[in-house]
């Protein structure tokens, strides 16, 4: 709904009668008074005697919004022309001008006031605009959140287009709003000051921003995206608690703290609360501000100083707690514990976790109380944290029904990204666990047919308890179902089978090998990357002849054009050939391998274009998508293959990707990282590329640096690393020099033609000013898990010593007591039962 | 001469000469017998085994399946399984003679066959010399004695003479008509007779030292059995049959000549029974009414005879134990080095707390003497995986754990061990190796121990088992793992200890624990299927005690995280690596 403007003056429609539609008339006196309103004034201009018809259209639509215009609205008036000496009567065309502070804001075609939506629309928005800023660079994002935080004024920044439901619940609050909030929005937004910390930005158009700069640390301020859905309703109640200036609250006491819990729970929020440890009470504030200024409403952050506050945890380890409360309706209490790497992707990781869970609990709960019955009422108070952690022991179950409510214990909060993956994919566990037929599972009898037989196999390991065998099934059965009913892709389940797996020295899982066709079976494991086009090209070169022979030019028209290298071998003579099938059988699980005959070569020999060739001689090619590479030589050994062919594949400018990081990382040598944005490549960019290209193809640092560069389009993993590079701030072409040994100098190139050498060897010199240092992590365990000799301390079951002086011998002799043989009134029983785990005195 | 002696060609001779014969040892098998086994041509007397035969556990996994055949030996052929053999869950006794003998057969395992060993005795030169009953002499380096526990204990009581013995008791049922029966022993083979002659006698009356301790309860398997227990019921249902306490060794039996049946008698100075001129002084007196037949069934022991006399051969104790010969837990004879025992004669290790007196618990502790004497007399090591990371390894803990056979019917003997090196990251897993000798891994196993060590043992809740317990009580079961410690039923408990512990410690280790107080303990929730794979439940918090031990991040990451933190840290967590 229409907010509905204050109308300066008073107002009301006078209607008049002009060809059955009554209007203000305005005299050049009224309509100066009404040009000054402060709140707008729309002025019809009116040329022609006789109306026209997208003229009466026009007024049509807005006499029909009148209602919701009403007094409060902006007001219209008809200014005829003719009789008119004002100077906006100057322009011909019969239109809308809407006034403001005395100023023409805007004009309006009468085209485009079809509707009374369209009139209301327009209206509302023409006048109002000012009150959104339109953000078109990400300077002026820039320029406005450094003037915000220089001022303490947060921002509310909407990536929308104007007419779009967000943008008019943003622009009636914005009038609502008396200047707080700075509103502002953007049509076509790039910046990747919001996507850099969280790389989660998929659906960039709708999306809500909040920027606190009331909590600005300097010029930089917590933002955060705002994930509710867009309502009345939600967005004065994002206003509020912005007004609130309140993300994160810092608690210095226990009874703040159970305040502070029992009213954030009364008012329907969750609780987030992070207990820091000694030195940890900053970086607890900005997480907990990052994390609440994106779930505000709906989450209350609290940060507990633990050097003041009597809580166990975090005070003596230095590091941060996190637990959770939901509602106490719901009597969800859950506690995360300690934070690992204390990044903030992965505290949001850990929140959208526990509210999944949360949601599931949800769900589970409006099964057993239909939603049309009231719930009964909680029988469990909210429980203080200081509670949860001195006991170390959940809300302890008080009736049948709170069987139900069981708590979550943090230690069995799951926060293994690949193990909640897969063990929360139905269908892979499905296909894992219970498929037997979309594919085919080895046993002990097949699987010895299958290595023992001839057709080409690739056999993959997999056991149950592993994950990432899992994910690797989900992949493996991808490119199983792209045969069409013949597949040679197998697998074995190692729990099911593990003799089999056994006899094939099978103990680490996934593991994947490789039968070629024909009576070598020697199994060729596999030792790729886990992903679907590295292991589909693994299968392809497994699956073809080391090497494939062209005898005759057509043979050439079988062997397709693939984007992965083709090794040729062009053998004119017995030895070259036999070297060159030797060498297939050591490079063949590498790169396809062509043996092209004499009498073939003369289709070729055009395409090989190599001057220093005799045409004679047995020679070796690398032919990607049906090009040779430049660097082809003669060959008389296998060695000789193989170094031909590395070199030929040698690239020195490569594209950082998941494939290639952990070969490239365990290299000695720096790495010099551009990033590249190939949504928007950047005049800058590709001249810096060029640059880079050429030195990295120049010996001037061969074997120093390895030239690299990664695409930094938003939400991808280098838009990630340049933001944490940069520290979010760069222009022009971004450059970084990753030094292995733990920093990394970073670069905005803004001049393309200055010699970039110079910058890398200061680099390699270590004269630069380092712009990142790499974080120490020492991925210790994040949980203590439970301490359960502690807790058979606590509960009195932990071993008491007191070794029994008591002999085997002397326990088992019978005592005799007298009296006569009776059914359990023995005559002679043996002596009290006396526990002694000493039947031994020796090992 | 032989480097091995194996003396005994039932299932623990066989079993030994099953892993002698693979390792390619010089050995040789005595059997007195025409062929294997033959204790079973005649044991159980009425023919049934008792060990379970269950063929069908929905799985396909052969390891876990042999938790459940109770009767198969360990080989590399499958078609020596019991399984295959009978489709009885109690398989018929001869069905065992046949398996024991293709065994013996089918592997070539070298036995010579009639040939009664004795006079066993070391030499001077530290060689064993022995002979047969044709005064043949052999000499071998090292014996292994798998003779059994075959002689039956007859305590020499006033009155024995009148006892019959289970080893030659009738199993023609017509012979206890209308009999008064005193049965002696309350194990497995007293029961089984009172169960197979109840429908033929007026009264049976079980007498024996300590009161009933039923298998379910005390979870030894050779306690008394559900499939035997029906003198309970007619006992307890007041169907005239019952059950009384008394020790053996002190009874005395007289034949009344009266009436010509036996009495038992409190003591010599009161004899009371008809025919004689007392009275008893007590009226009421269970067995006043005399039987018609007393029969023994009060087991077996070591026939010790075997040896010459010259040979320092121990009992293992003086009374419940006595039965057995003293040994090491190396299996090795206390007394005698080189003398080295196999099959249920070395159940004084684990009597009444594990399976080593039976089958599907010893052809486990034969491997591992065979394992034990593969490195100290030949330089073999014991097996091992080993693994780069910890990662990898909880994936084989939690494998083995749910699957092994030899950890689960001998739990809280044999033992998993991994050693970790100095950095808590690589590590090297043994398989069943001995919980009893942990603080001797390197000297038994040949593996350093440069770092930490977990030891994960199966056990059931500390006040679970024992006679008298209730093994069905309501709240039985641990619900959460937060509270795992409290598990009833076998689930796998893992020791942490950051050095390895001394002999010292684990003979001064607290009453009902299987190992020393470790500096860190984890239990795996219970769980009657045993299976603990739940990702929650059992998974997580596995992983969260070895990150908390070994101080390192298990999680898994997907590649892009792997890069990003690559690009981001100086080090890589183990699952990146």
């Amino acid at each position: 709904m229409f907010v509905k403007l204050l109308f300066a003056i008073s107002f009301c429609f006078v209607i008049c009668d002009a060809e059955d539609l009554s209007f203000p008339q305005l005299s050049d006196t009224e309509l100066n008074l009404h040009k000054k309103s402060s709140i707008g004034y729309g002025v019809f201009l009116r040329h022609k005697k006789d109306l026209t018809e997208h003229f009466s259209n026009a007024l049509s639509s807005v006499l029909t919004v009148t209602e919701s215009l009403n007094s409060n609205g902006p007001a219209v008036g008809v200014l005829n022309c003719n009789e008119s000496s004002d100077v906006i009567c100057e322009d011909k065309e019969e239109k809308l001008l809407l006034f403001k502070d005395g100023e023409v804001v805007n004009s309006v075609d009468l085209d485009y006031i079809s509707t009374p939506e369209d009139a209301e629309f327009l209206i509302v928005t023409l006048l109002n605009e000012d009150l959104m800023l339109n953000v078109t660079k990400s300077e002026d994002l820039h320029e406005l959140v450094q003037t915000a935080a220089k001022n303490k004024k947060n921002i509310i920044l909407a990536i929308s287009n104007p007419g779009e439901l967000l943008h008019q619940a943003l622009l009636n609050a914005a009038l609502e709003s008396n200047g707080e909030p700075i509103f502002a929005y953007t049509m076509d937004f790039e910046n990747p000051f919001f996507t850099a910390d969280n790389g989660r930005i998929k659906n960039i158009n709708g999306e809500l921003w909040v920027i606190m700069c009331s909590l600005a640390h300097g010029e930089k301020c917590p933002y955060g995206q705002y994930k509710a859905t867009i309502t009345s309703n939600t967005v004065p109640a994002l206003l509020r608690h912005m007004q609130q200036d309140s993300f994160a609250t810092i608690i210095n006491d226990n009874a703040t703290l159970n305040n502070e819990i029992e009213s954030g729970l009364d008012t329907g929020k969750d609780i987030v609360i992070l207990t820091a440890g000694k030195g940890k009470l900053e970086r607890a504030l900005k997480i907990s501000e990052s994390l609440c200024s994106i779930n505000f409403p709906f989450s209350k952050c609290l940060v507990v100083d633990g050097q003041t506050v009597q809580t166990p945890v975090a005070t003596s380890e230095g590091r941060i707690y996190m637990s959770f409360k939901t509602q106490p309706d719901i009597e969800q209490e859950i506690m995360v514990g300690y934070l690992g790497s204390e990044s903030f992707g992965e505290v949001e990781q850990h929140y959208e976790r526990l509210n999944e869970h949360r949601l599931i609990y949800e769900r589970s709960l409006k099964y057993r109380f239909p939603l049309s019955e009231e719930r009964p009422p909680s029988k469990r108070k909210a429980i203080s944290l200081t509670e949860i952690n001195e006991t170390n022991e959940p809300i302890v179950a008080d009736d049948e029904e709170s069987r139900f409510n069981e708590p979550v214990y943090v230690q069995e909060i799951q926060d293994d990204a690949v193990m909640h993956a897969v063990h929360t994919n139905k269908a892979l566990k499905d296909l894992y666990l219970f498929d037997f037929k979309s594919y085919s599972r080895l046993t002990d009898v097949t699987y010895e047919k299958v290595i023992t037989g001839s057709d080409f196999a690739v056999i993959l390991f997999t056991h149950e308890f592993n994950p990432k065998a899992l994910a690797a099934l989900a992949t493996f059965i991808e490119i199983h179902r792209t045969y069409a009913g013949n597949s040679p892709l197998h697998r074995v389940e190692c729990f099911d089978w593990p003799d089999v797996c056994q006899k094939a020295e099978v103990t680490t899982y996934p593991r994947m090998f490789f039968y070629r066709s024909g009576n070598d079976r020697t199994p060729h494991e596999y030792k790729g990357i886990w992903m679907q086009s590295e292991i589909e090209a693994a299968i392809r070169r497994y699956s073809l002849a080391w090497p494939m022979v062209v005898q005759k030019e057509s043979d050439l028209d079988k062997i397709s054009a693939t984007s992965e290298p083709i090794v040729c071998g062009i053998a004119f003579t017995e030895q070259g050939e036999k070297v060159f099938r030797e060498a297939a059988q050591v490079i063949g699980g590498d790169y396809q391998v062509l043996l092209i005959k004499k009498s073939a070569v003369s289709s070729i020999k055009p395409m090989l274009n190599n001057r220093q060739w005799d045409g004679k001689s047995d020679l070796i090619a690398v032919n990607i998508n049906t090009k040779f590479l430049p660097y082809k030589k003669t060959f008389s050994t296998v060695e000789d293959v193989k170094q031909i062919v590395a070199k030929a594949l040698e690239k020195n400018w490569v594209e950082l990707s998941v494939i290639n990081f952990q070969k490239l990382m365990a290299a000695p040598e720096p790495l010099v990282i551009q990033y590249i944005d190939k949504s928007a490549v950047s005049r800058d960019q590709l001249e810096l590329r060029q640059q880079l290209e050429k030195i990295a193809n120049s010996e001037k640092f061969y074997g120093k640096i390895l030239f690299t560069w990664m695409d930094s389009t938003p939400n991808t993993a280098g838009n990630y690393a340049l933001h944490m590079h940069s520290g979010g701030e760069w222009e022009g072409a971004p450059i970084a020099f990753f030094n292995k040994k733990g920093s990394v100098n970073f670069k905005s190139v803004t001049d393309t033609k200055e010699d970039i050498t110079s910058w890398l060897n200061s680099c390699l010199e270590g004269k630069e000013k380092i712009s990142y240092k790499l974080r120490n992590e020492e991925w210790k365990g994040r949980l203590p898990g439970y301490d359960l000799l502690q807790i058979m301390k606590d509960e009195g079951t932990y071993p008491v010593f007191q070794p029994s002086k008591v002999t085997e011998e002397e326990q088992e002799k019978p005592k005799p007591t007298g009296g006569r043989f009776h059914g359990g009134k023995p005559t002679i029983h043996a002596a009290p039962a006396v526990v002694t785990n000493k039947p031994h005195t020796e090992l | 001469y032989k480097e091995y002696c194996v003396i005994g060609a039932g299932p623990g001779g066989l079993q030994m000469a099953y892993f002698l014969e693979n390792a390619a040892r010089d050995y040789i098998v005595f059997e007195k017998g025409y062929g294997a086994g033959t204790f079973y041509l005649k044991y159980p007397i009425h023919r049934l085994l008792i060990s379970i035969n269950k063929r069908n556990t929905g799985k396909t996994n052969k390891e876990f399946n042999f938790r459940h055949d109770w009767n198969s030996l360990v080989s590399h052929d499958e078609s020596l399984q019991m399984t295959k053999y009978s489709e009885d869950f109690f398989p018929p006794a001869d069905t065992l003679v046949q398996y024991l003998n293709d065994f013996a057969t089918k592997l070539n395992l070298k036995i010579q066959y009639n040939s009664t060993i004795h006079d066993v005795m070391k030499r001077e030169d530290k060689l064993f010399q022995m002979w047969d009953q044709h005064d043949n002499t052999y000499t071998c380096k090292y014996v292994i004695m798998a003779t059994g526990i075959a002689k039956p204990k007859e305590p020499q009581f006033q009155g024995h003479e009148y006892v019959d013995g289970y080893e030659d008791l009738s199993v023609n049922r017509s012979d206890f008509e209308k009999q008064s029966v005193l049965i002696l022993g309350r194990g497995n083979a007293a029961h089984e007779t009172a169960q197979h002659i109840m429908g033929n006698t007026n009264v049976i009356h079980m007498m024996s030292r300590s009161t009933t301790r039923l298998a379910w309860a005390t979870h030894y398997v050779g306690d008394l059995r559900a499939l035997n227990n029906g003198i309970l019921d007619t006992y307890q249902l007041k169907s005239l049959d019952g059950l009384f306490e008394g020790d053996v060794n002190e009874l005395i039996v007289t034949k009344s000549p009266l009436d010509g049946r036996l009495y038992i008698l409190h003591d010599n100075k009161t004899l009371t029974s008809p025919g004689q001129d007392k009275l008893p002084k007590v009226d009421n007196d269970a067995t006043r009414e005399g039987y018609d037949r007393i029969i023994r069934c009060i087991g077996f022991e070591f026939d010790f005879e075997i040896f010459h006399p010259s040979m320092n051969v121990k009992r293992a104790g003086l009374r419940r134990t006595a039965k057995y010969p003293k040994i090491s837990f190396s299996y090795e004879s206390i007394g005698v080095k080189g003398l080295y025992y196999a099959g249920t004669n070395t159940h004084s290790l684990d009597h009444r707390k594990s399976a080593g007196g039976f089958i599907h618990g010893y052809r486990y502790t034969v491997r591992t003497l065979h394992r034990i004497l593969e490195w100290r007399n030949h330089g073999v090591q014991w097996p091992a995986v080993k693994f780069n990371n910890p990662q990898d390894l909880m994936t084989h803990m939690t494998k083995r754990i749910n699957e092994a056979s030899d950890i689960y019917q001998m739990f809280s003997v044999l033992c998993e061990v991994i050693i970790f090196d100095e950095n808590k990251y690589s590590s090297t897993y043994l398989e069943a190796y001995p919980c009893a000798l942990v603080s001797r891994i390197q000297k038994i196993t040949g593996h350093p121990v440069p770092g930490p060590m977990i030891v994960i043992n199966l056990e059931y809740g500390k006040n679970f088992s024992g006679p008298g317990k209730d093994p069905f009580k309501r709240g039985r079961a641990a619900y959460s793992a937060s509270v795992a410690h409290r598990s009833n039923f076998l689930h796998p408990v893992y020791y942490y200890y950051e050095k390895q512990y001394t002999d010292k410690d684990y003979l001064n280790k607290p009453p009902k624990w299987g190992l020393p107080v470790p500096d860190r303990i984890h239990h795996t929730l219970e769980e009657f299927t045993t299976k603990f794979d739940a990702v929650r439940t059992h998974s997580l918090p596995l992983r969260r005690f070895l990150e908390d031990v070994l101080g390192v991040d298990l999680r898994n990451f997907f590649a892009t995280e792997c890069m990003l933190i690559s690009l981001t840290t100086s080090t890589l967590p183990p699952g990146c690596q």
